[in-house]
């Protein structure tokens, strides 16, 4: 049988070690966790804008071939407002599934 | 000082015309195509001896697959084995495209809409095809999510429609947007340094801080363009939004 300092000694180097293995892990989601910020600032930017301009654009297009001007282009910019949103709630529910992940 | 728009200029090298369609060769091909060769050479180059103990051009090569297979694994799960190597492509060519627009003389088609914008439509071609390959009929309900009332077709579907148009859109002008600005920045900065005379240094210090910077933001912005494009092949071939 160890005698009880033997024992402390181990126990207190398990203890060492599991703390070195703790810091490390932490290292790692921090790094992770920068990451998806990184990408969630980048992707919010334009992920509303971008459904704007295309219906702008399209509204745009179809308002000079039908020549309804102004009324397609309107119906379109409430369109792309709608997608543009979805497209935001989207992309924070993926960074939010991201940060959970981890 | 000089227009600093000037240097995303296209210039024609070989005129050519196809039925009327200008596909002449410029400068921006050319340095498509020295990035293609770049990539390609220095891939055989790294990995002309393979050993399971690797050398350092090996390795190198190696720990770029194993960050491209780590970053699907993350965003695709076990589905995305098989898009590795298009995903690992698409990176590549990304970065190296952002980072040879650095060096002097040379052009960064990654500034241009047209060429951006070209390859972000050709992925969501891609992913069409993929998540109709996948789920078959099953991918039109992208277009109109399962459990809603069919009252509200007439007002999803165009905005499923929108965004659906808006990702390669999104994933143009980001990068464009980004690599564009460093370059405009570097230019106005670099005509100080002769125009401040003996005070030149200082924009001089200065350039040499966004250049570094602009080395980061070229891996970051290739970074980005690749999760981004990993997570819309996903939502493509998963149907999870």
């Amino acid at each position: 049988m160890k005698n009880l300092p033997e024992d402390i000694q181990e126990l207190s180097e398990r203890i060492k070690k599991f703390k070195q293995q703790k810091q490390s892990e932490s290292a790692k989601t921090s790094k992770s966790s920068a990451r998806v910020a990184i990408e969630a600032i980048f992707r919010m930017a334009t992920e509303f804008v971008s459904p704007v301009i295309i219906a702008l654009c399209i509204g745009y297009v179809a308002d000079r071939y039908w020549a309804t001007k102004p009324i397609l282009m309107l119906v379109s910019a409430i369109f792309g407002c709608a997608a543009g949103m979805l497209n935001l709630y989207r992309a924070a529910q993926q960074t939010d599934k991201d940060i959970n992940k981890e | 000082m000089e227009n600093p728009l000037e240097q995303f200029s296209i210039k024609k090298l070989v005129p050519l015309n196809f039925n009327g369609i200008d596909i002449s060769f410029t400068n921006s091909s050319l340095c498509m195509l020295i990035t293609i060769l770049f990539v390609f050479l220095t891939l055989i180059f790294c990995l002309r001896k393979r050993n399971i103990i690797p050398t350092v051009g090996q390795a190198f090569s190696e720990s770029i697959y194993e960050f491209i297979r780590s970053l699907i694994g993350e965003t695709m799960g076990n589905d995305g084995a098989k898009y590795v190597s298009l995903i690992f492509t698409l990176f590549l060519f990304v970065a190296c495209g952002n980072i040879l627009g650095l060096f002097p003389y040379s052009f960064t088609f990654t500034s241009h809409i047209a060429a951006v914008g070209t390859l972000s439509v050709f992925f969501l071609l891609l992913n069409i095809v993929f998540g109709v390959k996948r789920r078959g009929a099953g991918y039109l309900r992208t277009f109109f999510p399962e459990g809603l009332p069919w009252l509200m077709a007439p007002l999803i579907i165009p905005v499923e429609t929108l965004s659906l148009l808006a990702k390669p859109f999104s994933l143009t002008i980001r990068l464009a947007v980004n690599m564009s600005v460093g370059h405009i920045m570097l230019e106005v900065l670099g005509s100080f340094i002769i125009a401040m005379h003996f005070f030149g240094f200082i924009p001089l210090v200065a350039d040499m801080c966004i250049i570094m910077f602009e080395l980061f933001v070229a891996l970051l912005q290739a970074y980005i363009y690749t999760t981004l494009s990993c997570v819309y092949l996903s939502q493509a071939i998963s149907g999870e939004e």
